[in-house]
């Protein structure tokens, strides 16, 4: 401790260098942070609804290919199956195209019963039932959009040949999905009329108890096996995830983009330490002459080393932590990333990275300090 | 007068672990980059490349993709009969209606499967792209459920060699051939026969009708008639904007490019300039010399500055080098805009390189920038007395 002086004497000896180097690490540990959050944030989308004992029913053939109404009755027939209801993807948008976010057709009353962990205040969920044209939105579109509840909202269809025209009877509360839009499929069913003849894109079944989820997917899928339109149930998790892994192997394009970076940064703080290390020889070789051991010398070095690594390691992964806060990464990326943020995992990752780095930057210039002879190092003249 | 360009060469060559280690770290990021903007060259080229200017596709009204949309039978009929249209071989119309669904297959890295478009055609279809080539196998017969795979979906995806089949519901799919697309977005998909593949669906209307028209002329008056009849409620357009317009379903993928982009630009302009100060720092007496001699202040803010970008554009050269194994990579990714998988290589275009030669060096010269300033600035007794 009572060294602390010197190694912060040292840390400021050159200020455009140690601005430069922080600068540095700041702009590659915010790059990292980013895209391990956007992971994470794939991650979270496929967790979210863990525990819901939801299942969702697809056609085999494709989600994009609908299944028969008279499936509805058949899985709700299947033991342990509390209740069922029909969900359709609807693709609109609301007056650019680029404005993308989900939108669903949903049997006014089961909301309650299937998607429960979207809380509605009673009032508006009554709004919402006694409106055939009411939406529920979530509060992030509310945001983006400007919505509030009372207001118009027209949306453009491009998946069916039908414009909904709503008006906002709720906001919903949900610990994760902020931004979905719902209303109602008796709306949607009427509009739509004869495209969509008897069918629909998805069934979602509530089951009771979470152990039986395995035997109730199953024999939804072995009961539909051979008719014209078999299913894949799929649990929420699976569900979103079949998404995830639609888009490639990202996990490992980010991770590999991300060690390239942090490896451009060992190499160029390197430079900079040892530039650092080279300038003081004299100085280190007066310590050493005065008492101070090799091994106390190379300690305060790289005590100098990492703290200039994590300090910049700090700032780029809670500077991306508090600008996420503030910028609706939402509507920046056109919908693409929803409730997005940098978790206390991505910045523990990123400050454990930003120590390696000072070690591995700093180790060298350190121990060739601590090497150093005293008489060659007076005698250098720098 | 300048100072020699031998002034700033000799000074990285007798830096050389310095010089060495920064071109390294530039080197990696501009590698990075590259691989990037090859990645987005290679899923762009893919999806636009199959559009051609000279032929017309019938849509919906208010759909963005053929999947999503359907021509009627007497819509397909009213087309195939209008004038203008051109001929093939036999006489007749260059008329193809098409049927596009998507079916979910198994990937072979990826058990749970992507999107493929399975394109419903008629022999019409290969009439009016006539560079779809049969490279092994046969084509499907006419009414049955046989289906002909493109080279690169087969390598995505298992069990689509040919005699393998596969079965939605009592539906089973036989794949007899493997075609090439020549780099097209139909080498990410399956071709079948459009009546079967909409018997299996159990729909009548199909997705698009391709027209090729007799010439330009012939394309506007064969717009206007479409658009013009109310009936018909549809809308046309030429290939190539339609393909143009799928790629909006890359809106993620360009965001990822260019963030990578920004901030390796940044990584190599802050690398360059951390090494520039050191540069700069070691040699004041050495510049206080140069100005001593008579040289100008500007004449070592060039040198500097011609030194810093000499720094970067080697890292940019060295980065090209790593970065070309990339090239030809063969990968996938789902176009979220038709929600189906698009096959591609990553494409390190000349365009890219020289893209990412010209970001390096911005980098060089902004990264050379500021010591350059300070070095041209430095009080010459003062540094002269330096040790």
């Amino acid at each position: 401790m009572k060294f602390s002086s010197l190694v912060l004497h040292n840390l400021f000896r050159n200020k455009i260098r140690t601005v430069l180097t922080l600068a540095l690490m700041g702009a590659i540990f915010f790059f990292v942070s980013t895209l391990l959050s956007i992971l994470a944030n794939f991650d979270q989308a496929s967790t979210m609804n863990e525990g819901q004992n939801r299942l969702g029913v697809q056609s085999a053939i494709s989600l994009a290919n609908p299944l028969p109404l008279s499936h509805e009755e058949k899985i709700r027939a299947v033991p342990g199956v509390t209740d069922v209801a029909k969900l359709q993807w609807v693709g609109a948008y609301y007056k650019d195209q680029k404005n993308f976010f989900a939108n669903f057709a949903v049997d006014r009353d089961k909301m309650e019963t299937i998607w429960d962990d979207y809380h509605v205040a009673p009032a508006n969920m009554a709004a919402f039932k006694n409106d055939k044209r009411g939406a529920i939105v979530g509060p992030g579109l509310a945001r983006r959009f400007g919505w509030k509840v009372g207001d118009r909202v027209n949306l453009t269809g491009t998946i069916f040949p039908f414009n909904p025209e709503l008006t906002v009877r709720g906001i919903y509360q949900h610990k994760v999905d902020d931004s979905t839009l719902f209303f109602r499929m008796d709306y949607f069913q009427d509009a739509v009329g004869p495209v969509l003849n008897g069918m629909v894109g998805t069934f979602w079944a509530k089951v009771g108890r979470r152990e039986d989820m395995p035997r109730v997917k199953g024999q939804i899928d072995a009961m539909f096996k051979n008719s014209d339109y078999p299913t894949e149930t799929f649990t929420e998790k699976e569900f979103q995830q079949q998404f995830i892994s639609m888009i490639g192997n990202i996990k490992l394009l980010f991770t590999t983009v991300s060690i390239c970076a942090v490896f451009m940064v060992i190499l160029l703080a390197a430079i900079t330490m040892s530039m650092s290390a080279r300038e003081r020889v004299t100085e280190i070789a007066v310590l050493k002459a005065i008492g101070f051991s090799r091994r106390l010398i190379m300690i305060l070095m790289l005590i100098e080393f990492v703290t200039i690594a994590v300090a910049g390691g700090l700032l780029g992964t809670l500077g991306a932590r508090f600008l996420y806060k503030f910028v609706d990464m939402g509507a920046v990326t056109q919908g693409f990333l929803v409730n997005f943020g940098v978790n206390n995992q991505t910045v523990i990752i990123c400050l454990l990275t930003s120590v390696i780095v000072g070690f591995l930057a700093g180790g060298l210039p350190a121990i060739r300090s601590a090497n150093l002879s005293v008489v060659n190092g007076l005698r250098k003249v720098v | 007068m300048a100072i020699p360009l031998k002034y700033s060469y000799g000074n990285l060559v007798s830096r050389r672990v310095s010089t060495t280690i920064t071109v390294f770290g530039i080197g990696v990021v501009i590698a990075v980059m590259i691989s990037m903007l090859a990645l987005y060259n290679g899923v762009k080229t893919a999806i636009v490349s199959s559009g051609s200017a000279e032929n017309l596709i019938v849509l919906r009204e208010g759909a963005l993709t053929e999947s999503t949309s359907w021509v009627t039978r007497d819509a397909y009929k009213i087309i195939r009969s209008l004038p203008g249209i051109g001929r093939d071989s036999h006489g007749e119309p260059l008329v193809s209606p098409e049927l596009v669904m998507l079916f979910k297959l198994p990937k072979r890295d990826d058990p749970s499967g992507s999107n493929v478009n399975v394109r419903g055609v008629t022999p019409a279809a290969f009439e009016i792209r006539p560079y779809l080539r049969i490279v092994d196998g046969r084509i499907f017969q006419p009414g049955t459920n046989e289906m002909i795979v493109s080279r690169r979906v087969q390598r995505r995806f298992s069990n689509l060699e040919i005699g393998d089949s596969f079965s939605f519901g009592p539906r089973t799919w036989k794949v007899v051939g493997a075609f090439d697309g020549k780099g097209t977005s139909f080498d990410s998909e399956i071709w079948a026969d459009a009546g079967y593949l909409g018997l299996s669906q159990k729909r009548d209307a199909y997705s698009s009708v391709l027209i090729r028209p007799a010439d330009s002329g012939t394309a506007a008056s064969i717009i206007a008639t479409i658009k013009g009849d109310n009936r018909l409620k549809l809308q046309v357009k030429t290939e190539l904007k339609y393909y143009q317009e799928q790629t909006s379903g890359l809106v993620g993928i360009i965001i990822l490019v260019a963030f990578v982009t920004v901030f390796m630009v940044i990584g190599a302009t802050l690398g360059t300039m951390n090494t520039m100060f050191a540069a700069v720092a070691s040699r004041k007496r050495e510049l206080a010399t140069l100005r001593a001699l008579g040289f100008r202040r500007s004449a070592i803010l060039v040198t500097i500055v011609i030194e810093s970008a000499v720094l970067s554009l080697l890292g940019g050269g060295l980065g090209l080098l790593l970065a070309l194994p990339v090239n030809g990579i063969s990968t996938g990714t789902t176009n979220f805009q038709t929600f189906s998988e698009v096959a591609f290589n990553f494409r390190i275009s000349p365009a890219v390189a020289v893209f990412a030669l010209a970001l390096a060096l911005v980098a060089g010269i902004l990264g050379g920038l500021l010591p350059a300033l300070g070095a041209a600035r430095l009080p010459i007794t003062t540094a002269l007395r330096e040790v």
